[in-house]
């Protein structure tokens, strides 16, 4: 008995540990690593009990790690009955209005519709739906229609009275409500997409989230991701979480980020839970999150430079002449609820995209840190679509991150660059290689429901920032693959805290691999999105992917 | 334009359609009454095809031979073993048919022949969908999203059993087929009775110098001179409500690249096969072998087997009225 379990060995093992970047072997004992190294010197921890695990010529790295995700969130907003109307598959605008009506023509009287994926700036012949049009699509049927980046949500009439909304209905902090002419709400964006979401997903029932989020959860650990984070976690939906690690063992652990509201304090006891113990967390609230601004892609930003003025922004998104959006919060409330925060001892990660929005956010991050220098690091910027290079400088003086949502780039790439703000804008669109090389620790994001976990996306993205249409939008931004490694393992465990436990391949963190069908030190950047992900290790424990044959994983976690 | 050259492999068409749309009577109907082409077939289950033991020469647990030179084979897990086992059959079929499952998407088995050990024996003719106007309203939300999609990838949309539905619903269902993909091409029907001219065309006849179009490059026969265009509407058939018509062109130019490439990209969706051997001005010393089928075109050249540039194009439209305008650019090209 040697009290190793495991040894891996037979493929490139990359290890994210800049002190040993390739090891031969790895060692696990329970839910850790032990040591790295020579096959040779692993080999002599052995026992006649320990596992030998051949990698088979697969590539063994640290777990992926997406600092910002939602994978409750998707489970609550996706699944049945929610339609899926996005462009990737219902290009064209009157094709989602056919597939709105075809919903609502198989409804009961009185049943509630909701559908996800209108896009102002995929979707051909998009225009803003007024409620009369939704009215007439829908006369018997609560109907809402919530937006690809789900800033936004439109309803029709029947909607009001089955989420309790009429004339004089407030929208909380945080969110707009647009009024009809005749002034009855009929857009809400930001908070206010709350005041329906909420009761929406109350009204689906707890047995479909449980199901739902294991479900997403899988599509993670699918991905080879073996950590997520819910960033933005309402502390009603908490349960949601404990309920589940209850009874069944979550694929990927999850980091949580409150989020945060003027009329309540962050929640003062942090659960931490795991599976055994403190020894292997699955599920922990580690800081808060709010929405600084809002989409670009709803024109909600608050931007020095004005959106261009387009037939994109002035018809389909229905913006005004020389838009340069807005913040979601008074500064006043916004330095407060970061002071706040900061001084209850927490991490803050805030939304912003707008260069404007920035500015006032890193005001805000400057003076809390400086009053509150005890509060957990590092505080982060959530996308940062527009940040300028000058504040890229100063949010890395300041200890402050950014975690980048570069699949903006892949879907809608041309419609940012020839619909909203001009080529030489959106050469600097989420700017990570600039930040990289100015030595922040950035990590990279897909930001569930509004596109699916994909790592492998994101290091495309980073590696030759080439859309889904074959553009390159801002080659100056490229990276090499060891920077965009970082940002999905290492990095990004940082930002969450977590660079103690996982995020390298190294004696003492969680043994946390992701099995890769090629080695991306030497896979060509154009390819990445063609590497097969073989599965997945968590805490020593092997997952294999869903809906893929065993095969694939042929001598892998076998004794 | 895909520059694969799909001359010499054998055509596959896959029938596509919800559960009871007439899969099984289409297969039916070409199996026993082939018209001199012959058919291999892959069905779930051929039982259902209920076949007169008069036709059957040879039974086996997972395939029947016909007399008139068909054989249909048990669809297996692994569709391109299945349809490979076809080749191996002697003589080896002119056309393979495959059902598609009622519930599934018919993609999944044409990229079956895109790539992989089958791709080299078999290029994909069409995708077919029936949909079945006497039950599609009402099938619930799922099966509708389901029936939607297969039509939405098919070449030819067969709205079947019209004989048995009143004109509004199929004015209904024709409305909602094309909600969702405009440039759907929808033909009504009943008892899955189709054209022939639409599986198997009788280019030959239409236009008889389109040999060549098939063949390894072989000496130029000397055309007649002909006007430039040949009209030959076909007759229809007494029982198919579907009716078809071919027209030709011909010319001894050499035709403009761009012109004939805007052309055929605008051409509507009533043109459902096009074939020809063309010359370009810029392909000098080369002849482009020019297929289409519903959604789908090639252009590939080779070597001009010798000096002329006659280029020939044969089309076929299907509709009661297919007019002559549905080809006016096509008109164009040729009259240069």
């Amino acid at each position: 008995m040697t009290g190793i379990d495991a040894v891996y060995t037979g493929g490139a093992i990359v290890t994210m540990n800049p002190g040993e970047p390739l090891a031969e072997a790895v060692a696990v004992a329970g839910t850790r690593i032990v040591a790295t190294g020579t096959q040779r010197d692993i080999m002599k921890l052995a026992g006649s009990d320990t596992r030998r695990v051949d990698l088979a010529g697969a590539t063994l790295m640290p777990g992926f790690i997406e600092a910002h995700g939602h994978p409750l969130m998707s489970a609550l907003a996706w699944g049945e009955p929610v339609v899926d109307i996005r462009a990737i598959h219902t290009p064209t605008f009157d094709a989602a209005i056919e597939k709105i009506r075809r919903r609502v023509r198989k409804a009961a009287p009185g049943e509630v519709l909701w559908f996800i994926g209108l896009d102002p700036q995929l979707h051909v012949g998009m225009r803003e739906p007024a409620r009369a049009e939704l009215d007439a699509l829908a006369p018997d049927n609560p109907l809402v229609v919530q937006t690809s980046n789900f800033h936004a949500l439109f309803i029709n009439s029947r909607a009001l009275s089955a989420f309790g909304i009429d004339r004089d209905t407030q929208a909380p902090k945080g969110g707009q409500i647009f009024h009809d002419a005749d002034g009855l709400p009929w857009k809400f964006q930001e908070s206010a997409t709350l005041l329906l979401r909420e009761k929406f997903y109350q009204m689906r029932g707890p047995v479909r989230a449980r199901e739902a989020l294991i479900d997403w959860l899988w599509k993670f650990a699918d991905a080879g991701y073996t950590t997520s984070s819910e960033i933005g976690l309402m502390p009603e939906w908490t349960p949601h979480y404990t309920a589940l690690l209850a009874d069944a063992p979550m694929p990927i652990r999850v980091v949580g980020y409150e989020r945060l509201r003027l009329d309540r304090m962050p929640v003062a006891q942090a659960p931490i839970i795991g599976k055994g113990g403190t020894d292997d967390v699955r599920f922990a609230l580690r800081g808060v999150k709010l929405w600084g601004d809002g989409s670009p892609f709803v024109g909600n930003i608050w931007v020095t430079r004005p959106y261009l003025n387009t037939e994109l922004t002035l018809q389909r998104m229905g913006l005004g002449m020389d838009n340069v959006g807005h913040m979601n919060w008074s500064v006043e409330d916004l330095r407060t609820l970061v002071m706040r925060s900061a001084a209850a001892g927490w991490q803050v990660a805030t939304h912003v995209q707008g260069d404007r929005t920035i500015d006032i956010v890193l005001d805000c991050y400057e003076a809390a840190l400086a009053a509150y220098p005890d509060a957990a690091r590092p505080f982060r910027l959530e996308h940062c679509a527009l940040i300028r290079a000058d504040q890229i400088v100063r949010a890395h003086s300041l200890g402050v991150v950014c975690s980048f949502f570069l699949p903006h780039l892949y879907h809608w790439g041309e419609a940012l660059r020839d619909g909203m703000f001009g080529a030489d804008v959106v050469e600097q669109y989420m700017p990570s290689g600039t930040a990289t090389r100015a030595g922040m620790r950035v990590s990279y994001h897909c930001d569930s429901p509004m596109t699916w976990p994909d790592a492998l996306l994101c290091l495309h993205l980073a590696l030759t920032r080439r859309t889904r249409l074959g553009a390159v939008i801002g080659a100056d931004q490229r990276v090499g693959v060891e920077e965009a490694l970082r940002a999905i393992t290492i990095d990004a465990a940082w930002q969450l805290q977590m660079s103690d436990q996982i995020g390298s391949i190294e004696a003492g963190k969680q043994a946390d691999f992701v099995l890769l069908g090629a080695n991306p030190l030497t896979h060509d950047p154009e390819r990445f999105l063609d590497i097969p992900i073989l599965g997945t290790v968590l805490g020593g424990e092997r997952l294999v992917p869903r809906e893929r044959p065993e095969g694939r994983l042929d001598g892998v976690g076998q004794p | 334009m895909d520059s694969t050259t799909r001359v010499d492999r054998i055509p596959v068409t896959i029938i596509s359609g919800f559960l009871g749309a007439g899969k099984t009577t289409l297969l039916r109907r070409l199996l026993i009454d082939p018209q001199g082409v012959r058919y291999g077939v892959l069905v779930n289950d051929f039982g259902a095809l209920n076949i007169d033991a008069d036709l059957v020469v040879d039974l086996q647990p997972d395939r029947i031979a016909l007399s008139n030179g068909c054989i249909c084979c048990s669809l297996r897990e692994d569709m391109a073993a299945a349809a490979i086992s076809l080749v191996r059959s002697s003589p080896a079929p002119d056309h393979v048919l495959i059902e598609s499952s009622g519930v599934s998407n018919p993609m999944a088995i044409a990229e079956t022949f895109f790539s992989g050990p089958a791709a080299q024996f078999f290029q994909v003719d069409s995708i077919w969908c029936l949909v079945d106007a006497e039950n599609f309203l009402q099938l619930d939300y799922a099966a509708t999203e389901l029936a939607i999609e297969q039509a939405a990838v098919a070449d030819l949309v067969l709205l079947n059993r019209c004989d048995l539905a009143e004109e509004a619903t199929l004015a209904d269902i024709t409305r909602t087929l094309l909600g969702a993909l405009p440039a759907m091409r929808v033909s009504r029907t009943r008892f899955a009775e189709i054209p022939r001219e639409l599986l198997a065309p009788d280019f030959d006849r239409a236009a008889p110098w389109l040999d060549r179009v098939r063949s390894a490059p072989s000496p130029v026969h000397p055309v007649p001179s002909s006007p430039t265009r040949l009209d030959q509407p076909t007759t229809p058939r007494a029982e198919a409500a579907l009716r078809v018509s071919s027209r030709a062109w011909h010319t001894r130019s050499p035709l403009d690249r761009a012109s004939f490439e805007a052309a055929v990209t605008g051409l509507p969706a009533s043109v459902y096969r096009a074939k020809g051997i063309l010359y370009f001005v810029d392909e000098p010393g080369r002849c482009g072998v020019f297929h289409l089928v519903g959604k789908r075109r090639t252009l590939a050249f080779k070597p001009s087997p010798g000096p002329a540039t006659d280029s020939r194009l044969v089309s076929i439209s299907i509709g009661e009225a297919a007019l002559p305008h549905d080809t006016q650019a096509i008109d164009l090209v040729f009259s240069r």
